[in-house]
C-alpha cells in the first residue's frame, strides 16, 4: 500500500490510476441496457399458463410437482405451480395478492376460516358449470353444505382434513413407566402421564411458543373444542361464547403444563419429536412422513386430545371432538381462465389423484368411501392412519366469519400470557381476549 | 481543497455561491441538470409524502372502492391502540440497549484499531462483514444461534453449566437479543466512521497533554471523546434511526412475539397495512413514526450537538 | 475527513506511535499494544464465527450440523436447496434490480451532485437542504402510497414490470447526490475555469472533464448502492410474491421462515445454505473493493 497523504484529496488520490473511458461509459451503458431488455422479454414468455399455489409442507410439494406434471403433459391450460410464496402465513400473502390483483388462478391450501376475509377474492364455483354436482359426487352433501357461505354458495372446493390429534413415542412411554396401550384421557391423566415422562428425564411435549395465531390451532383450540363442543363464536356469529367452563379448563390444562414445567418455553425449526427429543407431539396426520424421515414412527402411537375429567368423554365409548384442520382450494377472479382451472382442480383431486394424495402425503381427502378405495392392505401398512379415519368424523372446524385471523391473534394473546408465561390468570385473560373478540365481531 | 472540508460539521451547511448576480444564477444549465433528481423527488418522496398524508385521514382499504373521510379518527384510535404503544415500548427497549453498546463497542474497537498494529485491513474487513451482508441472512443465522433450544449460544451455556436462556422466547430477552444483533451486524459502518474521527484529531492536542502529565486515560477522556464528539453524534442518530425502521430481523426471528415483545413499529405497520389491509390507519402510523423520528434526531443534535460546538 | 486515506492509514498510525511524545513509557505503550490486540482478535472471532458457523453448517450432514467440525463434508443440504429455490433466476433477479438502482443512481446522482457542487443557480441551496431533509424521511412512510402507486400502474403483475416496481420507487438515494457533491467539490478550480476560457459548455466540461476524473466517484457510490437493493427485503415482499420475479433475498428469506426447508433431512443445513449463496456474492464484492467502501462510507460520515 501507498502513502497519498500528499496528494490533496484522498478520493482521487488512491484512486487516480483509474480513469473513465467514455467509450466504454456508453459501450457498457448500452450493453447492459439492452442485456436487461433482452433478459426480461426472454422471462415473460409465460403469460397465458394458469398459476396454482400448493402449501409449502413438502410432501405435498412433492405430491402437487407430480400432479402438474402428469397434467402438462397431455391437457391445456398449462399450470405454472409454486409454493406459496408465504413468509409467516399463507392468508398474509394472499390479502396481500388480493390486494394488488396478483392472485395466483387458485390456491390449494385456503383454511375455510380465510374464505370470508378472502371476500370477492374467490370465485363463486356454484356458477362454475358443474362444479357443484362435481363437489357433491365427490364428498357427498352433507360434508359439501358445511362449506357454503352465507349466500349459501360455495366459494371452495372442499379438499382434506387433517384431524388433530395427539401422537406419542411409545418407547419413551415404557422407559418412563407408562402403558402405552392405555394413553390418557382426561386432563389429570395426562399431567399425571407428563409427570412420570419429567421424573424420567424426557421432555414431555413441546408446542411452538410462536405467537401466530394458526399456532393455537395445535394446542389450545382442539382442547377446547373436545371440551365445550362449539365453536369460538355464537351461530350468528355475533358474539364470543368461549369465556366459559370449556374455554377455562383447556387453558388451565396448559398453564398447569407449563408451570409444572412439562413443555419448555420454546419455538422449533426442527420437529423435536421426529428427531426423538419428546414424548408428544399434538398435530394432523401430515406429521407421519416426516416421523417416518426421523425415524421415530415405528415407536409412535396415537389417541385423541384429553378432555376435562367431567367429561363424558371420560367414561369412555366415545372419541372427543377435535380441529380438522381442513383445507380446500379456491379459484380466484383475478384468473383469467377461470373454466379452465376447473378443468385442472377436477383433475388435481380425481379419484385417482386423492388416492395418491393420502398415500403421499398421508392427509385424508375429502371423498367419499376413500377407506373403502385405498384398501384394507392401506391401513395395515399405515396403521397409525386409522384412528385418523376415525377421527375424521368426530372435528369441528373454525366459525366461518371476515374476522377470524384477528379472533385467532386475540386468542394467541390470551394463550401466552396466562399458559405460557402465567403474567394474568386465566379468567383475566378470557376476560379480556372475550371482550377484544366481541369488539371485532360487532357486538 | 481538502483543508476546506476539515470537519464534519461544516458540510452540512451548502456554500454560498459567490457569483449571484441574477435572478437564475449564473449557470441556468443547472437546472437541467437537476431536473432527473426534481422528476425523481416529486414523483417517488413528495408525492406520497403527500398521499400518505392523504391516506392517513380516511379509511382506506385497497380491495375496497368505498373510502371515506374518517377525520382524526386514525389517530384517535391510535392513542388508543395498546398495541401501538407497545411497539414503542419495544423500540425504546432496543434503542437503550442497541445505541450504548453501538457507541462503546465501536469506539473501543476503532481505537484499538487506530494504534498501528499490522493486519488491520483484516480486522476491518471482519468487523465490515456483517454490515454488507443482507439482513436476511444474519437473521436467519442469528435465530439459529438463539434458538432456545439447541442454538449453538444455548449449548455453550448449558456446556459450562450456566442455564439456558430464552433469547428470543422469552418476552423480557427477545428485544433485547434483537438489539444486541442488530448492533453487531452496524458495528463496522460505525467503527470506520469513527476511525475516520480519530484520525482527523491533531496530534498536537495529546502531545500537549503530555507534556502536561496526562495520562493515556486521562487524554482519552479530555481529547479523544469531546473531539469525536461530532462522529458520536452521528453514530448515535443514525443507529436511532435503524432502531425506529426495524423490521427484518423480527419479521424473520420473532414474528413479533413472544407476547408481541419483539413487535417493532414498522413490523405493526406492515401487519395493519398487509394484513388487515387498513392503509389509512397504516400511513397514520407511519407519519406518526416519521414525526418521532424527526424530533428524536432534533433532540439528540440538540442534546449531543450544540455542546460540541 | 480528507485524512482518511484507506491505504495510508498504517504509515501514518505507525509514524505517530513512533514519534509518541517522552511523557508516554514504552512499557506501557507495549501494554496497550497487547490489550489492543486482544480486544480486536476478539471482536474478529466475534464478528466472523456467525459466518463461519454459517457455511460450515450448510456442508456438514444431517445429523452433524451445527458442530463446529464435521466429521465428513457433505453436499446434500446444498441439493435440496437447491431443488426448491431457482437461485440462478432469482441471482439475475437480483441482479437487474441491483444493476438498474445502481444506474439510474449514479446517472442522476452524478448530474444533480456536478450541479450542486460546480453551477451556480437561484435555488440551488435550497435544493441541497432538500436533498439533506429527505434523509431523514423514513421509507415506512411512503412505502404505502409507493405501493399503492405502483399497484395502480400494474407493476406488480409477474413479469419484466415488477422490475420497475422494484427498482423505480428506491432509484435514487440522497446519499449518492451528497457523494457527488463533495467530490466534484474537491476538483481543481482551475480545471473548469481552464476549459471555460477554451469556450468549453456545461455539458462538455463535465462530459471531457469531470466525468472522466470521477471513476473513484462512481465506484464508491455504486458499491455503496449495490448493498441496498441486494439485500432489501421489505419492498420486494410487497412488490412481488411470485418465486419466478423475485430477488434472491426475498425467495431465501421466504425458503428460512416459510416452512419450505421442511422436507429437507436438516432444515438449519439447508437454510444455512439458502444463506450463504446470498450472502456469497455481496462479500466477494465487499472484500474485493473493501478499501472503496471504507472511503465511502468515510465520505457518508461527512453528510451531517
Amino acid at each position: 500500500m501507498t502513502d497519498h497523504r500528499d496528494s490533496g484529496s484522498d478520493v482521487d488520490g488512491t484512486l487516480q490510476h483509474l480513469r473513465l473511458n467514455r467509450r466504454d461509459v456508453i459501450r457498457g451503458g448500452v450493453g447492459l441496457g439492452l442485456g436487461t431488455f433482452l433478459i426480461a422479454r426472454g422471462a415473460a414468455g409465460a403469460a397465458d399458463n394458469v398459476t396454482f399455489w400448493y402449501a409449502t409442507n413438502p410432501n405435498e410439494t412433492d405430491y402437487a410437482k407430480a400432479v402438474v406434471a402428469a397434467w402438462n403433459k397431455s391437457n391445456k391450460p398449462q399450470v405454472n405451480a409454486q409454493p406459496v410464496p408465504a413468509g409467516n402465513s399463507t392468508e398474509e400473502v394472499v390479502l396481500a395478492a388480493i390486494a394488488a390483483r396478483t392472485t395466483p388462478c387458485a390456491l390449494a391450501n385456503v383454511a375455510p376460516a380465510a374464505v370470508p376475509q378472502f371476500g370477492n377474492g374467490l370465485v363463486d364455483l356454484s356458477k362454475v358449470k358443474d362444479a357443484e354436482s362435481f363437489m357433491v359426487a365427490r364428498s357427498g352433501k352433507s360434508v359439501i353444505d358445511q362449506y357454503r357461505s352465507t349466500d349459501g354458495d360455495l366459494y371452495q372446493l372442499p379438499w382434506k382434513v387433517n384431524p388433530v390429534m395427539v401422537f406419542f413415542n411409545k418407547a419413551m412411554w415404557s422407559k418412563a413407566g407408562l402403558d402405552a396401550e392405555k394413553p390418557p384421557v382426561t386432563y389429570t391423566e395426562a399431567l399425571d402421564a407428563m409427570g412420570k415422562l419429567k421424573a424420567a428425564g424426557i421432555t414431555p411435549i413441546e408446542p411452538t411458543i410462536d405467537q401466530t395465531w394458526y399456532n393455537r390451532w395445535f394446542d389450545w383450540y382442539p382442547l377446547y373444542l373436545a371440551a365445550g363442543n362449539k365453536l369460538l363464536l355464537d351461530d350468528k356469529q355475533s358474539k364470543a361464547i368461549f369465556n366459559d367452563a370449556a374455554g377455562k379448563a383447556s387453558m388451565t390444562f396448559w398453564r398447569d403444563v407449563y408451570a409444572k414445567g412439562y413443555a419448555p418455553k420454546a419455538s422449533w425449526q426442527q420437529n423435536p419429536y421426529d428427531a426423538g427429543k419428546v414424548a408428544m407431539y399434538i398435530a394432523g396426520p401430515w406429521a407421519i412422513p416426516d416421523m417416518e424421515k426421523g425415524g421415530v414412527l415405528k415407536d409412535t402411537g396415537v389417541m385423541p386430545v384429553w378432555v376435562p375429567d367431567d367429561s363424558p368423554v371420560a367414561k369412555g365409548g366415545t372419541m372427543p371432538n377435535t380441529f380438522a384442520d381442513t383445507k380446500n382450494i379456491g379459484i380466484f377472479s383475478t384468473c383469467d381462465d377461470k373454466d379452465g382451472t376447473w378443468k385442472f382442480l377436477e383433475f388435481y383431486v380425481s379419484p385417482e389423484n386423492d388416492k395418491k394424495f393420502f398415500e403421499m402425503t398421508q392427509q385424508i381427502p375429502l371423498r367419499q368411501g376413500i377407506d373403502q378405495a385405498m384398501g384394507q392392505a392401506f391401513f395395515t401398512k399405515n396403521p397409525l392412519l386409522e384412528p385418523f379415519a376415525k377421527q375424521a368424523a368426530h372435528t369441528l372446524d373454525v366459525d366461518p366469519t371476515a374476522k377470524s385471523i384477528d379472533i385467532f391473534t386475540a386468542i394467541s394473546q390470551a394463550y401466552q400470557e396466562c399458559a405460557i408465561y402465567s403474567k394474568s390468570s386465566v379468567d383475566d385473560a378470557l376476560a379480556k381476549a372475550e371482550k377484544t373478540v366481541n369488539g371485532l365481531v360487532g357486538s | 481543497m481538502a483543508s476546506e472540508q476539515a470537519t464534519p460539521g461544516e458540510l452540512a451547511i451548502p456554500r454560498r455561491s459567490r457569483f449571484r448576480f441574477s435572478t437564475v444564477g449564473k449557470h441556468p444549465v443547472g437546472y437541467i441538470f437537476v431536473v432527473p433528481y426534481v422528476a425523481f423527488f416529486i414523483s417517488m418522496i413528495a408525492y406520497p409524502l403527500g398521499f400518505a398524508i392523504y391516506l392517513s385521514f380516511h379509511q382506506w382499504s385497497i380491495v375496497q372502492s368505498d373510502k371515506p373521510y374518517v377525520g382524526l379518527d386514525n389517530f384517535d384510535r391510535l392513542i388508543h391502540d395498546s398495541l401501538f404503544w407497545q411497539s414503542l415500548r419495544n423500540t425504546l427497549k432496543f434503542l437503550i440497549v442497541n445505541v450504548p453498546v453501538t457507541v462503546v463497542v465501536a469506539l473501543i474497537l476503532a481505537v484499538a484499531l487506530n494504534r498501528g498494529i499490522t493486519g488491520r485491513a483484516f480486522f476491518r474487513t471482519a468487523y465490515f462483514l456483517p454490515y454488507v451482508t443482507a439482513g436476511v441472512v444474519i437473521a436467519l443465522i442469528w435465530k439459529w444461534m438463539f434458538s432456545t433450544d439447541d442454538g449453538f449460544i444455548n449449548n455453550a451455556l448449558s456446556n459450562i453449566g450456566l442455564p439456558r436462556i430464552g433469547w428470543l422466547t422469552d418476552p423480557f430477552w427477545s428485544m433485547i437479543t434483537i438489539a444486541l444483533m442488530v448492533a453487531w451486524k452496524q458495528m463496522g459502518f460505525y467503527v470506520i466512521l469513527y476511525l475516520g474521527g480519530l484520525q482527523g484529531i491533531p496530534q498536537s492536542l495529546y502531545e500537549a497533554a503530555a507534556v502536561d502529565g496526562a495520562n493515556a486515560f486521562q487524554r482519552f477522556i479530555t481529547i479523544t471523546i469531546p473531539q469525536l464528539r461530532p462522529i458520536t453524534l452521528l453514530v448515535v442518530i443514525l443507529s436511532t434511526i435503524v432502531g425506529f425502521q426495524l423490521f427484518t430481523e423480527p419479521y424473520i426471528m420473532t414474528g413479533g412475539g413472544p407476547l408481541n415483545s419483539s413487535l417493532s413499529v414498522v413490523l405493526y405497520i406492515y401487519q395493519k397495512a398487509f394484513q388487515s389491509l387498513e392503509f389509512g390507519y397504516a400511513a397514520a402510523i407511519g407519519m406518526v413514526l416519521a414525526a418521532i423520528i424527526m424530533i428524536t434526531a432534533f433532540i439528540q443534535r440538540r442534546f449531543l450537538g450544540e455542546s460540541a460546538a | 475527513m480528507a485524512e482518511l486515506v484507506a491505504g495510508a492509514e498504517e504509515q501514518k498510525a505507525q509514524a505517530r506511535t513512533e514519534s509518541r511524545p517522552v511523557g508516554s513509557s514504552t512499557r506501557l505503550s507495549r501494554v496497550g499494544h497487547i490489550v489492543a490486540y486482544i480486544v480486536l482478535l476478539l471482536g474478529a472471532l466475534l464478528f466472523l464465527f456467525p459466518f463461519y458457523y454459517m457455511v460450515v453448517g450448510s456442508i456438514s450432514p444431517a445429523n452433524e450440523v451445527g458442530r463446529l467440525i464435521p466429521t465428513r463434508i457433505e453436499t446434500a443440504n446444498w441439493h435440496y436447496m437447491l431443488s426448491r429455490i431457482p437461485v440462478g433466476r432469482n441471482l439475475l433477479n437480483s441482479a437487474i434490480y441491483a444493476g438498474g438502482v445502481i444506474v439510474i443512481t449514479l446517472i442522476v446522482g452524478s448530474l444533480t451532485g456536478y450541479a450542486l457542487a460546480r453551477l451556480t443557480f437561484y435555488g440551488r441551496d435550497f435544493l441541497f437542504n432538500l436533498i439533506l431533509l429527505t434523509l431523514m424521511v423514513p421509507f415506512q412512510l411512503t412505502m404505502i402510497p409507493l405501493y399503492i402507486m405502483i399497484v395502480n400502474f400494474g407493476w406488480v403483475q409477474p413479469g419484466p414490470r415488477i422490475f420497475l416496481g422494484l427498482i423505480i420507487p428506491g432509484a435514487v438515494n440522497a446519499t449518492a447526490v451528497i457523494i457527488f457533491r463533495q467530490f466534484f467539490l474537491q476538483l481543481p478550480q482551475d480545471l473548469f475555469d481552464a476549459a471555460r476560457i477554451d469556450g468549453a459548455g456545461d455539458l462538455n466540461i463535465l462530459w471531457q472533464i469531470a466525468l472522466p476524473l470521477s471513476a473513484p466517484a462512481f465506484l464508491i457510490t455504486g458499491l455503496l448502492t449495490f448493498i441496498g437493493p441486494w439485500n432489501e427485503f421489505l419492498w420486494p415482499l410487497l412488490v412481488t410474491r411470485d418465486v419466478n420475479w423475485m430477488p434472491l433475498a426475498e425467495s431465501v428469506a421466504l425458503f428460512g421462515v416459510g416452512g419450505q426447508a421442511g422436507g429437507a433431512a436438516s432444515q438449519w443445513g439447508t437454510i444455512t445454505s439458502a444463506a450463504t449463496i446470498l450472502a456469497i456474492p455481496a462479500v466477494v464484492i465487499f472484500i474485493v473493493f473493501q478499501r472503496y467502501f471504507v472511503q465511502g462510507i468515510a465520505t457518508t460520515g461527512l453528510k451531517e
